[in-house]
């Protein structure tokens, strides 16, 4: 038995009544009460926002974590002298990197100032460049 | 015809990348352009037009709900059709197919002759096919609509109702055979003398 085509003259039959066959025609209200439907839907489905993280982002951050690790290994910040010790010895090998007479001036500038606005300048600008950091990634959201 | 279908699948899928997007309101697009065929396929199975509008309605909001699944391999309305069909038949399960009888369709029909005066009317011809779909059984309007009308091939019948391309086969040769019959006794045996009357 064919069951792709029954008899030919059957098969040829509905074929041509299915010619003038029409597609019932939905109410008029259809697509208004269907997208009030969907709309309900979407309002009803919560909203999620997910952070894309760049690699460059993540590589900072990385960076960042590492570095903190290191300086708590390393300083005790409990105890102010041993970081004002850290920061005299960068100053000093800063210094003696400089000791060409072309940088005489410079390090005459560097010799006064005090070891505080160092701390306070690198601070700042950690903070800052953090700031930016988590305010870049923030902003920079998906919305599910 | 197939270069239409293909084009209008190509819209469908820029469609939906606008509401997998955010852009619900592009849904009205495909809502507008599938409304009347989910409503005759969901028609052809239930037999009663308030169930057919419920459930093409609810067909289109669990399409939405479940767009994200739709990976673009098939055709939209394929897809959609067997979301048509899968309510549809969840739909009969819980309510008793409300169709008229065959009785009542022939003795709509008049007698023979006055039938004979009017056989060269296409209106009757619909009208006639139209009966003779809404009195097959569950879902073999559905399958001949898709064969004949929307002239999908048996795999994509097979896709649109889960079944294999074996069983469509023969649900298929049935649905056909039965409309033929049914089609012969509306129109008291001369099915084949007015299928060559426009």
């Amino acid at each position: 038995m064919d069951y792709k085509n029954i008899n030919n003259e059957e098969d040829l039959a509905l074929q041509n009544f299915f010619q003038s066959y029409e597609k019932e025609k939905a109410p008029d209200s259809f697509t208004k009460n269907t997208m009030n439907k969907v709309l309900h839907e979407w309002q009803s489905q919560p909203i999620s926002a997910t952070t894309e993280i760049s690699t460059f982002q993540k590589t900072i951050i990385g960076i960042t974590i590492v570095l903190c690790i290191v300086l708590v290994y390393f300083i005790d910040i409990k105890n102010p002298h041993s970081v004002l010790s850290v920061i005299n010895s960068f100053k000093n090998n800063f210094l003696s990197i400089m000791s060409d007479s072309l940088f005489l001036p410079l390090q005459a500038i560097i010799k006064k100032i005090p070891v505080f606005v160092y701390i306070i300048t690198f601070s700042s600008a950690f903070i800052l460049m953090m700031d930016k950091l988590i305010h870049r990634i923030s902003s920079n959201y998906r919305v599910k | 015809m197939r270069r239409l279908i293909k084009q209008m699948s190509n819209n469908d899928k820029k469609i939906i990348h606008l509401v997998k997007k955010g852009d619900v309101s592009s849904f009205s697009i495909l809502v507008e352009r599938y409304q009347d065929m989910a409503f005759t396929l969901a028609l052809s199975i239930l037999k009663n037009r308030e169930d057919a509008e419920e459930v093409a309605q609810d067909a289109f909001v669990k399409a939405y709900k479940n767009l994200g699944s739709f990976k673009g391999k098939s055709k939209f309305s394929t897809w959609f059709y067997q979301i048509v069909y899968r309510t549809s038949l969840s739909k009969l399960r819980v309510t008793k197919p409300r169709h008229e009888s065959l009785d009542n369709l022939n003795s709509k029909q008049g007698d023979p002759d006055s039938y004979e005066q009017n056989k060269t009317d296409r209106l009757d011809k619909k009208k006639m096919l139209n009966a003779a779909i809404n009195q097959l059984k569950e879902d073999e309007g559905f399958l001949v609509i898709l064969y004949y009308y929307q002239e999908l091939n048996i795999e994509e019948i097979a896709q649109c109702t889960d079944f294999s391309v074996s069983n469509i086969k023969v649900k298929l040769f049935r649905a056909r055979k039965n409309l033929y019959d049914i089609m012969q006794k509306l129109m008291n045996g001369k099915a084949e003398e007015l299928m060559y009357t426009q």
